[in-house]
């Protein structure tokens, strides 16, 4: 474990980033605490990849700042990646140099590098170490990138959709990979994905970008307790108006019975209708829930 | 050292670069061999061997000028070295030392072959070797910034470009303005040194608008232009005005009506 | 390990829960003896895909409620003489577990008897495997 276990590996405040008259992102502000799980969900063009480049001091933002261990990350660059393995969307290892030169480039740059650890890593994923990095795979150069980017045994590990337009097979791989890594460092890891499935039971806290703003920010146990999904069958019908003092989301009602999501506590409604039942809520089906109707949501 | 590494990584991917110049080094080579009058053939080719060096060392250094960050960063690239612990001026540096060695590197190959057949080499003394070199490694360094300066300006497609074009038009007609100044009053060694004055301020402030782009654009293409726009056009204004300061303060202290006088009855 | 404890993300429990009660149900029924070496939580984590924490978070609980004890350097073990759930927590599982059961039978609009029949035959088909416990 690391010694800055007290230092928050990120803190985002009041962060604003706009192009011209375009706001990319408002006011997002959220922390990581040291050996979360971060997972950071949002469609596309909801300022995903803008809060990504400020995250990593790629890009200066219009307002507010963000801190990687307490140090300005736009200003401390160079030091914090040290302690930062980033994977990006696009693997962008330069493609004409082979897996082997990439590696020798990077391993030079760190005072501590994981040679043995990243060696077995791409031993087990059967990389061919000789090859140019831009004739691999898709899947092989996401598996390349995760084991540079824990290398040097980082602290926080930034992933930024890394399991885009892999297979299966690939994605489940990245993901043991991952397990693996927390399992034996406790690493900090902050992650955007479109994978809501996969994510589901690794992420320890959620963060739902929509529209430039951080619409959600909560850990997946408050979410549960948050938002419950019910369903009732025919012939019974529960109406809008029976809800409304549970701020339904996404009612839905048909043929094969009803179902909405509610947020807060529906004890009291279920104790009153018992044919109504609690379902299961997956996360995939609360973020469309929450993202895709653009409807209100109580704080 | 972590420059190095980073020079090294360009190498890497240029490698053909290396072999186009010792084919080009080659091929003259082979055309001094078939050449039906060898003795007169030596002595043209050996210049024309460090002509093609010269011109192709600073080709290499324009084209490496205008790929090594621009891009990358069209390419979305360039978080790869700047998700790594190094400083955006090793970055830069390391770019830089890259292109300037390509060339360097280029152009020896380039004139080799056809030098060494020649034997001209043998009548070059260090004094001549050192102003070559010297002159190409100089050439290729002012190439490869300006070249990025202006591929920054192009790829953006922002409408600092603007500002770009109005303040190189400023600074040529400026410039000519000058040089027509001193020319009338018979000024070419002032001039020469106006010329060479201006070539070092402008580079200096290239090399400053690239580190710029680097620090402080970093992985936004436009932002970077932002920069580099406002660094060339105050270093474009400023070293305008210094040179006219310079031409005013010439003019002022040279003899000149005598000799003009005597210019024009000649001509008369 | 695997095969008889699952979790499910999108259920409205906690992941850290479901595998506590799941483990306990183990230990209950004889699936995991008193003694029993527990997966370290790596192992246990990457089976069931899950972030190490919540395997963690469950552990304490479990260790907590002394159904697991830990042995400094060894391991997690199950609990020489694990506690069965709590007369409350039974209370509790056994009417969630009704209320599912009675929504089954009204689906298919049986009666009580029926639905009575059911259960008893079903009861038979449980005979959990006890080592030497009570029932």
């Amino acid at each position: 474990m690391t010694s800055n276990a007290e230092m928050n590996p990120v803190d985002c405040h009041q962060l604003g980033v706009r192009y011209g008259r375009m706001v990319a992102l408002e006011e997002v502000t959220f922390t990581v605490a040291p050996g979360q799980v971060y997972a950071l969900l949002g469609r596309n063009g909801s300022g995903k990849t803008s809060l990504v480049r400020c995250l990593l001091g790629h890009q200066k933002p219009c307002s507010g700042h963000i801190e990687l261990f307490e140090q300005d990350v736009w200003a401390s660059r160079r030091s914090l990646m040290h302690r930062v393995g980033v994977v990006s969307e696009e693997p962008d290892a330069p493609p004409t140099m082979t897996t082997r030169q990439v590696l020798q480039f990077c391993a030079g740059l760190y005072p501590s590098w994981d040679a043995l650890g990243v060696e077995a890593r791409l031993q087990r994923f059967r990389v061919p170490q000789e090859l140019p990095f831009g004739k691999l795979s898709r899947g092989q150069k996401a598996q390349v990138s995760l084991a540079l980017a824990l290398g040097p045994r980082p602290s926080l590990l930034v992933l930024d959709d890394p399991t885009l337009g892999l297979d299966a097979v690939a994605r489940r791989e990245v993901y043991d990979e991952l397990l693996g890594e927390l399992a034996e460092r406790g690493t900090t890891v902050f992650i955007t994905t479109h994978d809501l499935a996969g994510i589901e039971g690794l992420a320890d806290r959620v963060g739902i970008l929509h529209q430039g703003r951080l619409l959600v920010d909560a850990s997946l146990e408050d979410l549960k307790a948050r938002y419950r999904k019910i369903g009732w069958a025919p012939p019974q019908a529960l109406r809008l108006e029976d809800l409304a003092p549970y701020g339904p989301l996404g009612f839905r009602m048909g043929s094969l019975g009803g179902e909405t999501v509610l947020q807060g506590d529906p004890a009291p409604l279920l104790a009153a209708r018992p044919e109504v039942q609690i379902q299961d809520l997956s996360l995939e089906e609360l973020f469309v829930t929450l993202v895709g109707a653009d409807t209100e949501v109580a704080s | 050292m972590s420059v190095l590494a980073v020079t090294r990584r360009e190498w890497i991917g240029r490698r053909n670069v290396l072999l186009l110049s010792l084919g080009m080094g080659l091929l003259q080579f082979i055309g001094l061999h078939l050449n039906p009058d060898p003795a007169q053939a030596f002595d043209k080719t050996s210049f024309l061997a460090v002509a093609t060096g010269t011109m192709y060392a600073w080709a290499v250094a324009a084209l490496y000028g205008a790929t090594m960050l621009s891009r990358d960063l069209e390419e979305r690239r360039f978080g790869f070295l700047l998700n790594q612990p190094l400083h955006e001026a090793q970055i830069f540096l390391g770019k830089v030392l890259a292109g300037v060695g390509l060339a360097f590197l280029s152009g020896l190959l380039a004139c080799l072959p056809p030098l060494l057949l020649s034997g001209f080499w043998r009548q070059l003394g260090m004094r001549e070797v050192g102003s070559i070199m010297g002159v190409w490694l100089a050439g290729s360094l002012v190439l490869l910034l300006l070249f990025h300066a202006l591929s920054i300006q192009v790829r953006s497609r922002s409408l600092w470009l603007a500002l770009d074009l109005a303040a190189w038009a400023l600074f040529f007609l400026g410039v000519r303005l000058l040089s027509l100044r001193l020319m009338a009053v018979d000024g070419f060694r002032e001039m020469a040194h106006l010329w060479l004055g201006l070539l070092i301020a402008v580079s200096l402030g290239l090399a400053v608008a690239g580190y710029l782009q680097v620090s402080e654009g970093r992985a936004d293409l436009q932002r970077g232009h932002r920069w580099v726009s406002l660094t060339m056009a105050s270093t474009l204004v400023l070293v305008l005005l210094g040179g006219w300061a310079q031409v005013v303060w010439t003019l002022k202290h040279r003899p000149a009506p005598v000799q003009t006088q005597a210019r024009t009855h000649r001509i008369r | 390990m695997k095969a008889i404890l699952q979790v499910d993300p999108s259920a409205a429990t906690p992941l850290w829960r479901q595998i506590e009660e799941g483990v306990r149900r183990l230990v209950a029924t004889g699936g995991l003896s008193a003694g029993a070496l527990m997966p370290s939580v790596r192992d246990l984590a990457r089976e069931l895909g899950v972030n190490p924490n919540t395997v963690v978070k469950a552990y304490q609980h479990l260790v907590e409620a002394g159904v697991l004890s830990v042995r400094r350097g060894d391991g997690t073990y199950v609990a020489e003489r694990p506690p069965g759930f709590s007369a409350a927590e039974r209370g509790a599982m056994l009417r969630e577990g009704a209320l599912r059961f009675a929504a089954t039978a009204q689906t298919v609009s049986a009666t009580l008897p029926d639905a009575s029949t059911a259960l008893a035959s079903a009861w038979k088909t449980f005979q959990p495997v006890r080592r030497g416990e009570k029932s």
